[in-house]
C-alpha cells in the first residue's frame, strides 16, 4: 500500500471503530429510558418535555465532539507513532489561522446551545397559568409532606409522600423545607429543585394526555443519614379520580368500633404517636383524650393512611409485614430517623397495624 | 546539612537523617515529602472509594451502615482534593519550579517548608477525625444546615471547619512562595513567554489560590462560629441564609477545580512535545487559554446552584459564562492534539497516560458543558452523571495527568527509570478499570441514580451498571498496586539516569539526575521557551563549573517545623480544649521569634 492509501484506511478504520464505541454508548443510553423508574428520557410534562428537548441537541452535539476529539487523538497516536528514518517536523511551532479557527469552532457550538437553552428556561421559570393547582411541599427529615389549597389559598389537608394531580392540569407546587435543604424531583414530570429553608422556590408542571399513573421520585439534594430513603410518589389521575381522592382526604378520618381497632386507639395515645402524628378525628366521634391539642409537623398526617400505597417516605409497600417491620424498630429501616424504636410488643402491633388499616 | 557546596561533591555533616528531613529546605526534599504523603493520602482515600463502591455494588447493600458510608463519601473527596490530588500537585511545584526556572530554591526556602508542615498538621486533624468521633458527614461541600450543630450533632463538621483552615493556610503559604519565585527568580533570559507551559500553569493555580482561598476561609470561620458560638450566619431560624454559605463555597470550589485540573494540564503540556519530539503547538495559545480558564473560573461558580432558585437572569448568565469556559479549553485540546501531527511519538508510559489525559479530560470537558445548560443540568444535578463527570475531569484529567508526571520526571527525582513494561501494564489496567468504574455512571445518572446514596431498591433499573462500576473499581485498585510494585521495584535497582534521557527542552533536565542540592552547577543560557533544543542548534555549550565553586545556600532550620505544630495545638485545641489554645500560640509566638533571629547565612 502506498502512503496516501495507508493514510485514508486509517482514518477511515479509526473513524468506524469511534462511530461503533459510540453506537454502543448511544444504546447504553438509550437503555436508560427502558424499564427505569426514575429515567429522565421519558419526559411526561410539557415541562419535563422542553428540556429534554435541549438534552437531545447537546447530546448529539456532544456526540459530534466525542467522535471528532477521540478520532483525531486515535489517528494522530497511530499515524505519528515513533518509526524509522521518519523525523519529526520541528519546524512547526503553530498555526494562527487554525487556532482561530478551532476558537471559533467552540464558540459556534455554544452558541446553538445557548439559545433553546435561554428559551427553555424562560418557558419554564415563573408560576403556571391562571387556575393552577396549588400544592405546598415541605421537606422533611426524611419524608415529604404535601398540603393541598383551595384556589383562595386556604389550607384543605395534608398528606405525605404521595401526591396527587389530574391529568393535563397545570400544578404550581410551593417548595419549602423545614429542616435542611432537600430537592424536590420526579424526572418523568420536572427537572430538580431545591427545598430551601427561609426561601420559598416554587416550580410548575402540566402533565401530558395520557399519562396516567404512577411517578417516582427521590430528594436529590444531599441531607443527612437517610437521605437515600427520601423517597416519594405523584400519582398522575383522571379529573374523576383526582376528585374522589380529593373528597376522601378532605374528609375526616373514618372512625371504626371494631375492637382491635379501638384497642390500636388506646395505644396510639398510649404510646405518645400522637404527639407527631395528627389523625383528625371528627369531635363527635372522638373522645377528648383521643384528639391532640395541636399538632406539630413531625410525622407524617395518618387520617387518610390506608388510602396510600407505601409507608415509610416510600421505602416500604403498605402491608400488614412492612408495618410490622417498621413499628418493631423504625431506625433499623431508616437509619436516623425521628421516629424511635418505641419497644411495642407485638401484640400492640397488631393492635396499632388493625387501627392504622382502619384509615382509609 | 551542609550550609554551602563545594565544587561539585556535598560536605554533609554528621547529622542523623531523621533531624535532616525535619529541618530541610532545600525545595526537592520537601517536594518528595509532599509527595510521599500526598500519595498515602491517594491510597487511603483510594480504599473508602472501594468501600463505597463495594456497598454499591448490589442493591441494599449492607457493607457500610449509612452513618459510615456518609462519612466515607465526604471524606474520600475531601481526602482525594485537599490530601491526595493538591499535594502531590505542591510536589511536583515545589520540585519543578526552581529546576524548571534555573534557580537554586524557592524564594522563600523556610516558609517553603512551613507549608510542608502545616499541611501535615492540618491534615492528620482532618484525618484523625475517623478515630475520633466521627469523620465530617456532610460532603465535602457541607451545605447550611445540615452542618448546623442543631444537625450535625457530633464534632465531625468542627474538624473539617479547623482541618481545612489550616490546610488553606497552608496553601496560602505555599502559592505565595511559589508566585513570587516564578515571578523574580527566573534565569536570566527567561522572560515571561519563555517560561515552560507547566510554569505558567503553576502561576495561575498559585494565583486562584491566593485569590479563593481567603473566600473559604471566611466561610469556615464563620461555619464554626455557627457551630460553637451560636453566631447566625446560614442558620435561616434565626436570620441566617444558607445561601450565603453555597456563594461563598463555591466562589472558592469552583476555581479549585482548575486548581487541580490546571497542574496536570501543564504536566502534559510538558509531555507531549518531549515525547513527539517537536515543540508545543501554539505556544502562546496554551499559555493565555490557561490564563483565561483561571480568570473566567471566577464567574462561574453559581452553576453549581441552578436548581436554588437562582432566578433567571443569573441562572442564565452563569450558564453563558460556563460554557464559555469551553472555548480556551476546546483550544488546549487542539493544540495538544496539534503537537501530536507531524512528530514521531515515542509511547513511553508517561505518553502513554497524556494521551489518555486527552481523551478522558475531553469526556469530563463535554459533560461539563452540557451541563452549562441549566435545562440539562436540572434533569442531572445529583445524579450519577455529574459523579461521572467529575471523575473523568479529576481521575481521567488531575490523576491521569500526575501519573504521566510521575513516570516522566522519576529518572529526574530519583536516578532510576520506572519499568516500563510494569508501566503500561498499570496503564492499561487503571485505563480499562477507570473507564469501566466511571462510563457506566453516566448511564445511572440518565437512570435518574441519585448520588450521595447508600443505598438503593431492586426495581429502579440500577443493578447491572452498579456491578460493572465496582468491578471497574477493582481494577483501579488493582493497577495502583502494579504501580506501587513497580516503584519498590525501581528503588532497588542501582541509580542510572543519564541528566537529560527523553531528550527533553526544559532546564530541570540540564542538570544531573537526581540533582545535586544546589540544582546546577552552571545554569544554562536562555533564548526560547525549550533552552535545552534551541542551544543544541544555536551550538551554545554550557560551560563547566569552574574549580571550586562556592554556592552559598540557606541553612536548615527547625523553626518552621516549631512553628507548624503550634499551629496545629492550635487547631487542636480549638477542637477540644481551649487552653491547649493557649499552648499552640505560645509555641507558635516562639517559633516567629526564633525564625526572626535566626542568621540565614
Amino acid at each position: 500500500m502506498t502512503g496516501r492509501s495507508r493514510q485514508i484506511v486509517l482514518v477511515v478504520a479509526s473513524f468506524v471503530a469511534v462511530a461503533f464505541v459510540s453506537w454502543l454508548i448511544f444504546i447504553a443510553f438509550d437503555g436508560a429510558a427502558i424499564d427505569k423508574r426514575m429515567s429522565t428520557l421519558n419526559p411526561l410534562s410539557d415541562q419535563a418535555q422542553s428540556y429534554h428537548d435541549v438534552y437531545v441537541l447537546v447530546w448529539w452535539l456532544s456526540g459530534a465532539v466525542f467522535v471528532v476529539i477521540m478520532a483525531a487523538t486515535l489517528i494522530l497516536s497511530i499515524h505519528y507513532r515513533e518509526r524509522p528514518g521518519v523525523e519529526p517536523r520541528r519546524d512547526i511551532h503553530g498555526n494562527t489561522r487554525l487556532e482561530i479557527l478551532w476558537t471559533i469552532i467552540p464558540i459556534v457550538i455554544v452558541l446553538i446551545m445557548v439559545v433553546p437553552t435561554f428559551a427553555a428556561v424562560l418557558s419554564v421559570e415563573g408560576d403556571a397559568e391562571e387556575g393552577a393547582l396549588e400544592v405546598t411541599a415541605t421537606g422533611h427529615q426524611w419524608w415529604f409532606e404535601f398540603t393541598y389549597h383551595d384556589s383562595d389559598g386556604n389550607e384543605l389537608f395534608r398528606t405525605a409522600n404521595e401526591m396527587h394531580v389530574p391529568v393535563e392540569q397545570a400544578v404550581n407546587v410551593s417548595l419549602v423545607s423545614n429542616d435542611v435543604i432537600h430537592a424536590f424531583w420526579v424526572p418523568a414530570l420536572f427537572g430538580k429543585k431545591d427545598m430551601m429553608p427561609g426561601h420559598n422556590n416554587r416550580l410548575w408542571f402540566k402533565s401530558k394526555p395520557g399519562t396516567e399513573g404512577m411517578h417516582y421520585g427521590q430528594c436529590v439534594e444531599y441531607c443527612g443519614d437517610s437521605h437515600a430513603n427520601m423517597r416519594f410518589r405523584i400519582f398522575v389521575e383522571s379529573a374523576a379520580d383526582y376528585d374522589a381522592w380529593v373528597t376522601n382526604q378532605i374528609a375526616k378520618a373514618k372512625w371504626s368500633d371494631d375492637e382491635l381497632v379501638s384497642a390500636g386507639r388506646e395505644v396510639f395515645v398510649a404510646k405518645a404517636c400522637n404527639s407527631c402524628h395528627q389523625v383528625e378525628y371528627s369531635k363527635s366521634d372522638a373522645p377528648d383524650w383521643l384528639v391532640p391539642p395541636t399538632v406539630a409537623a413531625i410525622g407524617p398526617n395518618l387520617s387518610h393512611l390506608a388510602s396510600r400505597t407505601t409507608i415509610a417516605s416510600a421505602l416500604l409497600d403498605r402491608d400488614e409485614s412492612s408495618l410490622r417491620a417498621w413499628l418493631k424498630n423504625p431506625p433499623a429501616i431508616k437509619p436516623g430517623s425521628r421516629m424511635p424504636n418505641l419497644e411495642l410488643t407485638d401484640d400492640e402491633i397488631t393492635k396499632l397495624i388493625a387501627m392504622l388499616d382502619s384509615l382509609e | 546539612m551542609a550550609t554551602a557546596t563545594d565544587g561539585v561533591g556535598t560536605v554533609q555533616a554528621e547529622q542523623s537523617k531523621v533531624w535532616e528531613w525535619l529541618t530541610t529546605v532545600d525545595h526537592k526534599k520537601i517536594g518528595t515529602m509532599y509527595g510521599i504523603t500526598g500519595f498515602t493520602y491517594f491510597l487511603i482515600s483510594g480504599l473508602t472509594a472501594l468501600a463505597i463502591r463495594t456497598q454499591l455494588a448490589v442493591p441494599n447493600g449492607n457493607v457500610l451502615s449509612a452513618e459510615l458510608y456518609n462519612q466515607f463519601f465526604t471524606m474520600h473527596a475531601l481526602m482525594m482534593i485537599f490530601l491526595a490530588i493538591m499535594p502531590m500537585g505542591a510536589s511536583f511545584f515545589n520540585y519543578f519550579i526552581p529546576l524548571q526556572i534555573g534557580a537554586r530554591d524557592v524564594a522563600f526556602p523556610r516558609l517553603n517548608a512551613l507549608s510542608y508542615w502545616v499541611f501535615l498538621s492540618g491534615s492528620l486533624i482532618l484525618f484523625s477525625s475517623f478515630f475520633l468521633g466521627g469523620a465530617p458527614d456532610a460532603g465535602w461541600f457541607a451545605y447550611a444546615p445540615l452542618t448546623d450543630a442543631k444537625y450535625s450533632v457530633g464534632s465531625g463538621l468542627d474538624f473539617y471547619c479547623v482541618g481545612l483552615i489550616i490546610l488553606g493556610l497552608s496553601s496560602l503559604m505555599a502559592s505565595l512562595n511559589f508566585a513570587v519565585t516564578i515571578l523574580n527568580m527566573r534565569a536570566p533570559g527567561m522572560t515571561m513567554m519563555r517560561l515552560p507551559v507547566y510554569m505558567w500553569m503553576t502561576l495561575v493555580v498559585s494565583f486562584l489560590l491566593i485569590l479563593s482561598l481567603p473566600i473559604v476561609t471566611v466561610a469556615l470561620v464563620m461555619l464554626y462560629f455557627d457551630r460553637n458560638f451560636t453566631t447566625n450566619f446560614f442558620t435561616p431560624e434565626t436570620g441566617g441564609d444558607p445561601i450565603l454559605w453555597q456563594h461563598l463555597f463555591w466562589l472558592f470550589g469552583h476555581p479549585e477545580v482548575y486548581v487541580l485540573i490546571l497542574p496536570s494540564m501543564g504536566i502534559v503540556s510538558e509531555v507531549i512535545p518531549v515525547f513527539s519530539r517537536k515543540p508545543l503547538f501554539g505556544y502562546a495559545a496554551i499559555v493565555f487559554a490557561g490564563a483565561s480558564i483561571g480568570v473566567l473560573g471566577f464567574g462561574v461558580w453559581a452553576h453549581h446552584m441552578f436548581t436554588t432558585g437562582l432566578g433567571t437572569v443569573p441562572a442564565l448568565v452563569f450558564s453563558a459564562t460556563t460554557m464559555g469556559i469551553g472555548v480556551p479549553t476546546g483550544v488546549k485540546i487542539f493544540n495538544w492534539l496539534s503537537t501530536m501531527y507531524g512528530g514521531s511519538i515515542r509511547f513511553t508510559t508517561s505518553m502513554y497516560f497524556a494521551v489518555a489525559f486527552i481523551a478522558m479530560f475531553t469526556i469530563g470537558g463535554i459533560s461539563g458543558v452540557m451541563h452549562a445548560s441549566p435545562a440539562v443540568d436540572s434533569q442531572h444535578q445529583d445524579t450519577y452523571f455529574v459523579v461521572a463527570h467529575i471523575h473523568y475531569v479529576l481521575f481521567g484529567g488531575a490523576i491521569m495527568g500526575i501519573f504521566s508526571g510521575i513516570f516522566y520526571w522519576w529518572p529526574k527525582m530519583t536516578g532510576r527509570f520506572l519499568s516500563e513494561i510494569s508501566g503500561k501494564w498499570s496503564f492499561w489496567v487503571m485505563f480499562a478499570g477507570m473507564n469501566l468504574t466511571f462510563f457506566p455512571m453516566h448511564f445511572l445518572g440518565v437512570s435518574g441514580m441519585p448520588r450521595r446514596i447508600y443505598t438503593y431498591d431492586e426495581g429502579f433499573g440500577w443493578d447491572d451498571w452498579n456491578m460493572v462500576a465496582t468491578i471497574g473499581s477493582y481494577l483501579i485498585g488493582v493497577s495502583i498496586l502494579i504501580f506501587l510494585i513497580n516503584v519498590f521495584r525501581t528503588m532497588r535497582q542501582p541509580a542510572t539516569a543519564p541528566d537529560n534521557p527523553w531528550d527533553a527542552p526544559t532546564l530541570e533536565w540540564a542538570t544531573s539526575s537526581p540533582p545535586p542540592e544546589h540544582d546546577f552547577d552552571v545554569v544554562p543560557e536562555v533564548h526560547s521557551s525549550m533552552p535545552l533544543w534551541t542551544n543544541r542548534e544555536m551550538g551554545i555549550v554550557t560551560p563547566e563549573a569552574p574549580e571550586g565553586l562556592h554556592i552559598h545556600l540557606p541553612p536548615s532550620s527547625y523553626m518552621p517545623l516549631i512553628l507548624a505544630i503550634g499551629v496545629g495545638l492550635i487547631g487542636v485545641g480549638l477542637l477540644s480544649h481551649l487552653a491547649l489554645v493557649g499552648i499552640g500560640v505560645a509555641i507558635s509566638t516562639y517559633g516567629v521569634w526564633g525564625w526572626s533571629i535566626e542568621p540565614t547565612d
